[in-house]
């Protein structure tokens, strides 16, 4: 090689040609990965995309053949379709095939015909136009628009002629257009009638086509592909907002995958397919075009890279998918009133969450531990400024040493104190309420000489009726296997463990060992005066009834004594040592302490509980519990100081919880997140909501579902009501707030008066604070959606003959309401089982639309009720035989009787005679 | 139109003429018979104490109707099916009188889709509780004026129907699924004709004791025995 100057022959004589074809090589297998890599190792959604394409299809084209099916046995679509193929026969043979042949010839000459003569008008307009702007030129240049106007009038006399010809040649194209029209006319409105028959066919049809796209060929389908796989995606605006309170949005690609959760008719397809459940209230009510799929299952929205990472089951992602029961804790980021959302068959949507809740409230959580919205909470535990006044001292120290010993379903936890600590607990507590009791005591000098008779069998079994009788057993058991209202879930775990929920209060098995004769008689007497916001009532016992129920309780339980106790509570070292544990463990938030007021919560804050990362959650040494915010929430509550190790204390004590409780908590608990959810996303809430939410918390407080049944709920006390028995039970509430009037409700809260005399249960009278009465009343009202404060008929206004009329209704030959209902002091016959209320009382109590209800139907509005339905129609002598008026005049009638007492039916009412009509069968 | 009329003509006809044929070959089966009898010492007769409307209720003596038993030991109502036979269920109608503040019959069967005509025979007001569940229960007064009120009992099932106005007044409406039953008379005898022939369960069912059964061989013609013996609940 003869190389230019410079050039090294040896180089230039190297061949590069391997390495060109490795870095060739190379760069072939980079290009090929990572198409490969960008469209299918990181896309697993679109290979589910594709299987959904052809399990749509076969599913709509499944339906459409059974649409098929459908129509071939439907006469009518027999008769339409056998009616088309004629008229197509017929049409398509013989002389009018012939005729339309014909017809359609001509019909290609006469359209090209006049179109053309169409054409020659439009030109000759041209031409106008043309001249006019000459003539108009002409005129404005000052010259002689003559000849232009000659022109003009001679195009105009063209277009006039040509005009004609051009209608002629459409009259002639149009007539003909009318022949073929109605040779074809039966065929045409035969084909709308066909497509309305099979517009759902077509329709399954279509939306089969839309996931495997038909190849036709002459409409034939020669074969389908799959739709070409899109990321599905819905964005909110506004959802969150970041650390600067700015709006960002929120992206969705879950039904990238889940491409039949918003489609019905996927029920039972499989996984990642399926219809989303609960699909009338979830889907409907929450549509995902709109609010997206996180905002309640959480996981990570955007990613779609595989289904691990799209469920946010990754330690990095701060909230994995949601699943499960666990679901229900988002409700309550948009919703007010959760306890009362149900599905589509009227079964609560989150009654996990509601129960959690309730035990959340119940269990006295939120003494220790503050949370945004449950602040105002009572104290639910017994007031112990007057300790010493009811407390036996051995008693105390026991009970505080294990109160599980002394009663196996107490809603006091056990905090697992020593003996030592005990003593030293109850020392502080029986010493800072000694002054106040000696004040208390000095004020009730009779009960020093108080002394519980039960060495008197007749008076203890006197007790014993009152107690099974007038309402006790609602919240209180006495036998150590009973139970009356429980706080949690009542499961049936076999003989040995069939209750494992708590009482809601004290079982009295025991009663005596803990305090004295002379305390229980004055708490029974009167709460309030002892514990002024306690949710124990008065029953309104007299003296007599008094003494006997303490002579009865009195024979529960014993005095034991622990030697020597006296004194170690009287140590001052003792008593410093238990203020100091009291301060420690809290006991102010569920007791009331004399000298505690001040202080606060002991607890961790949970209001956003529910958000706490992985990171923020000690495990301490517990290496077996998996690393997750469920597992060591559960762990916590049921062993509460699991994750103590020996530098880090942990204080919570144990509650015992059933592990059915502690799932509802944990559901309970996942709801306390960060982050308030804007407010265009969130239900509207109303008042009523708000009334139900507050009113709740009442009824749970006072325990109304002891005895009553409210929201289908409770009534516990019915089941010592056996058989016929349970006309003598607390009236069911179910609808209270449409059945009375708020105002009566109000002043019967305040002070019951009896409307069935011979119950012996009583309502008690509750000593309601901060107006908890109205919060009561005002729940019921929301719960039956009522607005009108007061329903009133004004009974000057009836007319006469229909106040007969009502009064006939009643009597012994149509109705005879007087047979059950009482009259003032005039019992009805028969046992007390069959009675039923004095009409005389209804004109303040009931409210006027619920009573015309309830006489028309009244087991419409509560099922299983001695109350008969009005004969359909009524009597035909009365009022023409409306029974509309009837019900009516017997409303207007019970009105009269409640607002003009004393006196007597009007005189031509009760001696009408009486036609009586027999039925023709 | 006219041809599907034809068709539908047809099948009723032909349809008819099975049910004919079904009539008749149950007319030709076998017959059961028996006696149900108590296995402990009779009750002795309970007086129910009228407290209302005496004028009308207590012109006879009111006894308790839940466990009656005949001279022979037989117990009368209790209510004997043969279950699984297949034939022509006839509804019809039946009546249920309220007479002196007491239902007759005390225990009333009858097949499914009859028609009760409940019958107020005291001219003073009842009421019509019944306690059932698959059909569906109703509570009505039937005052003075109406005489008589017509129910339709669909589903096969035993209630109970009580007159809250009277709490004395009890009775039990058995809607068989079966038109092969029978009732048992004052000395607990019972007779059951036309059952094809087949091998059956037997069941006796008795408002108190509970229910009873055996299995019966039907032969045409032939007339087989089903006795039974019923024991004190508990």
């Amino acid at each position: 090689m003869a190389g230019r100057p410079g050039l090294d022959p040896i180089e230039e004589g190297k061949s590069y040609s391997a390495l060109f074809v490795l870095m060739v090589a190379v760069l072939l297998v980079t290009a090929v990965w990572s198409i490969w890599d960008d469209n299918i190792s990181r896309r697993p959604w679109k290979e589910y995309q594709v299987q959904w394409d052809r399990l749509a299809y076969d599913k709509y084209m499944k339906d459409a053949a059974d649409e098929q099916q459908r129509l071939d046995a439907d006469p009518e679509y027999q008769k339409v379709s056998k009616e088309l193929a004629e008229a197509r026969k017929e049409r398509d043979s013989g002389a009018s095939a012939a005729k339309l042949a014909a017809l359609r010839g001509q019909l290609t000459d006469l359209n090209n015909v006049a179109n053309d003569k169409d054409q020659l008008v439009r030109f000759t307009k041209s031409y106008l136009t043309e001249r006019w702007y000459d003539y108009n030129h002409a005129v404005q240049e000052r010259e002689d628009p003559g000849p232009y106007k000659k022109e003009i009038d001679q195009l105009n006399a063209e277009l006039a002629q040509e005009n004609i010809v051009s209608d002629q040649a459409k009259d002639n194209l149009q007539a003909v257009k009318d022949q073929i029209g109605a040779l074809n006319s039966k065929v045409e409105s035969l084909t709308d009638q066909m497509k309305k028959l099979t517009a759902k066919r077509e329709d399954l049809l279509d939306k089969a086509g839309t996931w495997m796209i038909p190849v036709k060929f002459r409409n034939t389908v020669l074969f389908r592909y799959p739709k070409i796989p899109k990321i599905e995606q819905t964005a909110i605006d506004d959802f969150d907002r970041n650390a600067f309170d700015e709006a960002i949005a929120r992206v969705d690609r879950c039904q990238s995958c889940h491409m039949g959760a918003d489609k019905k008719g996927f029920e039972n397809a499989p996984e990642p397919f399926r219809t989303h459940s609960n699909f009338e209230q979830i889907i409907l009510k929450h549509p995902p075009e709109k609010l997206g799929c996180t905002p309640c299952h959480d996981g990570q929205g955007p990613a779609v890279s595989s289904v691990r990472v799209a469920h946010g089951d990754d330690p990095d992602w701060d909230s994995p998918m949601l699943r499960g029961d666990k679901m229900q804790s988002r409700c309550i980021k948009c919703h007010i009133d959760v306890g009362s959302l149900v599905d589509a068959g009227g079964k609560p949507i989150a009654a996990n969450w509601v129960e959690g809740e309730r035990m959340f409230q119940q269990m006295g959580c939120a003494g220790c531990h503050l949370v945004a919205g449950y602040e105002d909470l009572p104290k639910i535990g017994p007031y112990l400024k007057l300790a010493s006044a009811k407390l036996d001292p051995s008693w105390t120290v026991r009970w505080i040493t294990s109160p599980d010993d002394f009663r196996r379903y107490t809603r006091m936890p056990d905090f697992m104190f020593s003996r030592e600590q005990a003593t030293a607990l109850a020392a502080f507590i029986l010493d800072s309420s000694s002054k106040n009791s000696k004040e208390w005591l000095a004020a009730h000098p009779e009960l020093a000489t108080l002394e519980a008779d039960v060495n008197n069998p007749a008076f203890v079994e006197e007790g014993k009726g009152l107690f099974e009788s007038v309402g006790c057993k609602g919240c209180h058991a006495i036998d150590p296997r009973e139970h009356a209202t429980p706080v949690g879930v009542v499961s049936d775990l076999g003989p040995d463990r069939a209750f494992t929920a708590k009482d809601f209060a004290p079982n009295l098995s025991k009663i005596a060992e803990k305090t004295s004769a002379a305390w229980i008689y004055t708490w029974l007497k009167n709460p309030h005066d002892f514990s002024p916001h306690t949710a124990m009532p008065s029953l309104r016992l007299s003296d007599h009834e008094a003494e006997a129920l303490t002579a009865f309780l009195m024979t529960h339980g014993k005095k034991r004594e622990i030697a020597g106790i006296e004194t170690a509570l009287k140590d001052p070292e003792q008593i410093k040592k238990g203020a100091a544990l009291v301060r420690k463990y809290g006991c102010f938030g569920c007791h009331e302490i004399e000298g505690m007021d001040k202080e606060s919560r002991t607890g961790v804050e949970l209001t956003t509980f529910g958000s706490k990362h992985l990171d923020e959650l000690f495990f301490g040494n517990q290496t077996q519990i998996p690393e997750t915010w469920d597992q060591w929430t559960f762990h916590k509550l049921q062993s509460p100081r699991i994750y103590a190790t020996r530098d880090v204390e942990q204080l919570m004590p144990n509650f015992h919880f059933a592990s059915g409780d502690i799932k509802n908590l944990v559901v309970f608990l996942a709801g306390l997140t960060q982050g308030r959810v804007q407010e265009r996303y969130r239900m509207p809430g109303s008042e009523h909501q708000t009334q139900i939410v507050a009113g709740r918390r009442m009824v749970n407080y006072y325990n109304c579902v002891g005895c009553h049944i409210v929201e289908d709920r409770g009534g516990y006390i019915r089941r010592f009501y056996p058989g016929d028995e349970i006309n003598f039970a607390p009236p069911i509430l179910n609808g209270e707030g449409f059945k009375v009037q708020p105002e009566w409700l109000f002043a019967f809260l305040q002070g019951p008066t009896p409307i069935r005399p011979w119950l012996k249960i009583r309502m008690p009278t509750f000593h309601f604070t901060n107006g908890d009465d109205d919060t009561i009343v005002n729940y019921f009202t929301a719960l039956s959606d009522v607005n009108v404060v007061y329903m009133f008929i004004d009974t000057n206004l009836i007319a006469p003959a229909e106040l007969a009329a009502g009064v006939k209704l009643t009597t012994k030959d149509y109705f005879n309401c007087f047979s059950c209902h009482q009259q003032g002091d005039k019992k009805p016959e028969g046992p007390p089982s069959g009675w039923a209320p004095d009409l005389a009382l209804a004109h303040q109590r009931l409210n006027p639309d619920w009573i015309t209800k309830w006489i028309a139907n009244p087991s419409a509005l509560q099922p299983g009720t001695k109350m008969p339905s009005y004969y359909p129609g009524g009597p035909d002598d009365i009022l023409g035989g409306n029974q509309d008026k009837q019900i009516r005049a017997l409303v207007d009638y019970i009105f009269w009787l409640g607002t003009h007492p004393g006196e007597a039916i009007p005189v031509q009412a009760a001696t009408a005679p009486v036609k009586s009509e027999v039925s023709k069968k | 139109m006219n041809k599907f009329g034809v068709v539908l003509a047809a099948c009723a006809g032909v349809a008819l003429s099975m049910t004919v044929g079904a009539s008749l070959a149950s007319a030709a089966g076998g017959t059961i018979s028996g006696t149900v009898k108590y296995d402990g010492t009779a009750p002795a007769p309970r007086k129910v104490e009228v407290t209302k409307d005496k004028d009308v209720c207590a012109l006879h003596p009111h006894f308790e109707e839940d466990l009656l038993v005949g001279s022979g030991g037989g117990i009368a109502n209790a209510v004997v099916v043969v279950k699984g036979a297949k034939g022509d269920m006839k509804p019809g109608e039946v009546k249920f009188d309220q007479k002196g503040c007491d239902y007759t019959p005390h225990v009333l069967a009858f097949p499914a889709g009859s028609t009760v005509d409940i019958i107020n025979s005291d001219g003073i007001l009842h009421n019509i509780h019944t306690y059932s569940t698959k059909n569906a229960a109703f509570n009505m007064a039937q005052p003075k004026f109406k005489k008589v009120i017509q129910r339709k009992i669909d589903q096969p099932e035993v209630f109970k129907v009580s007159c809250d106005a009277h709490g004395w007044m009890h009775a039990w409406w058995f809607a068989t699924d079966t038109p092969y039953f029978a009732v048992t008379d004052d000395n607990g005898n019972y007779s059951i004709a036309g059952v094809p022939p087949g091998n059956y369960e037997v069941e006796v069912w008795q408002e108190k004791l509970g229910t009873a059964d055996q299995k019966v061989d039907v032969k045409d013609g032939a007339t087989a025995t089903g006795n039974f013996s019923m024991k004190p609940k508990g």
